[in-house]
């Protein structure tokens, strides 16, 4: 590499960013080339000052506020959390409901009506019935005398 | 080839991330304060330059954080973390740019005309003669660079990323960063050159 080569790679050589036989060419370079050397020296010098600008001084008070603001996040989401159940609960209990009312109806049976239920109903309590072949004689039964009518 | 001490220490420092984040993902939410406390100087450092705000910087370092908590399912080892957390950092920071819509607030020449007596004898200044005072002088002076060209300065040359995880936070190819860092170098190099002392350089 010659003078001007080597001038263009001085701030990579800085960077370490050269590999081993070419680093080495530049480092004996220096030795015999002020000019060069002096330029790496500024290039050195304004790379400590830019480092200067730093990096912000370490505060225990930085981290406490990110976690608090995690904290704030993770609490902001949790009522969607603790509501989204409903989404399927609701519809389910409906669906329940229908389903036991159906069951009612289908499982819910009425008695056979019972004939001599439904015609004894009202008649008074020790009466008897009997039933006989013959017509029945009308006066006789309503206690009625020929003479009568 | 033996590993050299920084390469071990990079490892250690990997692992030990990686088995926080494995932590955090196994719900302890807590463990993600670790994670805070080894990145936050870094990321509140590089939103202070970036934004140039001192107060902008700060929230968006917080939000930054809280994106890398809720991404850090997405996060898959392929780079070091270090890295991924630049990469939201710049990409953060370029959105809040973008939506502010940012004009430089001073130019070189404004700059040097209000502040070059002190801009020059602090390039002049040996580093360990300096005082904290003249960090804001330094940061004014990178914020009359573009955008980019200050966020690859900032990415190596306080942050020390290598050409590779500059390439990797920034999303692009490591001859992209390599371009971009020289061009960056060559517009500060041109706006100090003639406030530092020492032998004329052929350009």
């Amino acid at each position: 590499m010659d003078h001007q080569n080597i001038k263009e790679k001085l701030w990579a050589y800085r960077d370490f960013e050269i590999s081993g036989p070419e680093q080495q060419e530049i480092f004996t370079h220096l030795q015999s080339c002020r000019e060069c050397s002096f330029e790496l020296n500024r290039l050195q010098t304004l790379g400590t000052k830019l480092k200067r600008i730093a990096l912000a001084a370490p505060s225990e008070f930085f981290v406490r506020k990110v976690m608090d603001r995690l904290g704030d996040l993770e609490e902001a989401a949790k009522p969607m959390l603790k509501w989204a159940f409903m989404d399927w609960l609701l519809p389910l209990t409906g669906y329940a409901f229908a389903f036991f009312l159906m069951f009612l109806a289908i499982s819910h049976r009425e008695a056979p009506v019972n004939a001599s239920a439904v015609l004894l109903a009202d008649v008074p309590q020790g009466a008897q019935w009997t039933f006989s072949s013959e017509a029945p004689d009308i006066n006789k039964l309503l206690g009625v005398q020929g003479e009568d009518l | 080839m033996p590993l050299r001490r920084q390469n071990v220490n990079f490892l250690e420092h990997a692992i030990e991330d990686f088995e926080i984040i494995l932590d955090v993902l196994a719900g302890n939410r807590n463990a993600f304060a670790n994670i805070v406390r080894r990145y936050e100087s870094r990321v509140r450092g590089y939103c202070a330059v970036a934004l140039s705000s001192p107060v902008l910087a700060e929230d968006a370092a917080q939000e930054i954080f809280i994106k890398a908590y809720q991404a850090l399912g997405q996060f898959r080892g392929n780079s070091s973390f270090s890295t991924w957390i630049y990469r939201i950092s710049a990409n953060h920071c370029t959105d809040i740019l973008r939506k502010l819509s940012r004009q430089k607030n001073e130019s070189w020449e404004a700059l040097i005309e209000k502040d070059g007596d002190k801009i020059e004898a602090l390039l002049s200044t040996p580093p360990e003669a300096e005082n904290s005072d003249q960090s804001e002088l330094l940061a004014k002076l990178l914020d009359t660079l573009p955008e980019k060209s200050k966020t690859i300065l900032v990415l190596r040359e306080i942050h020390g990323l290598s050409y590779q995880e500059m390439a990797d936070s920034l999303g692009c190819t490591v001859d992209a960063v390599k371009a971009r860092l020289k061009r960056a170098r060559q517009e500060l190099d041109v706006k100090c050159r003639h406030l530092l002392k020492g032998p004329a350089s052929k350009t």
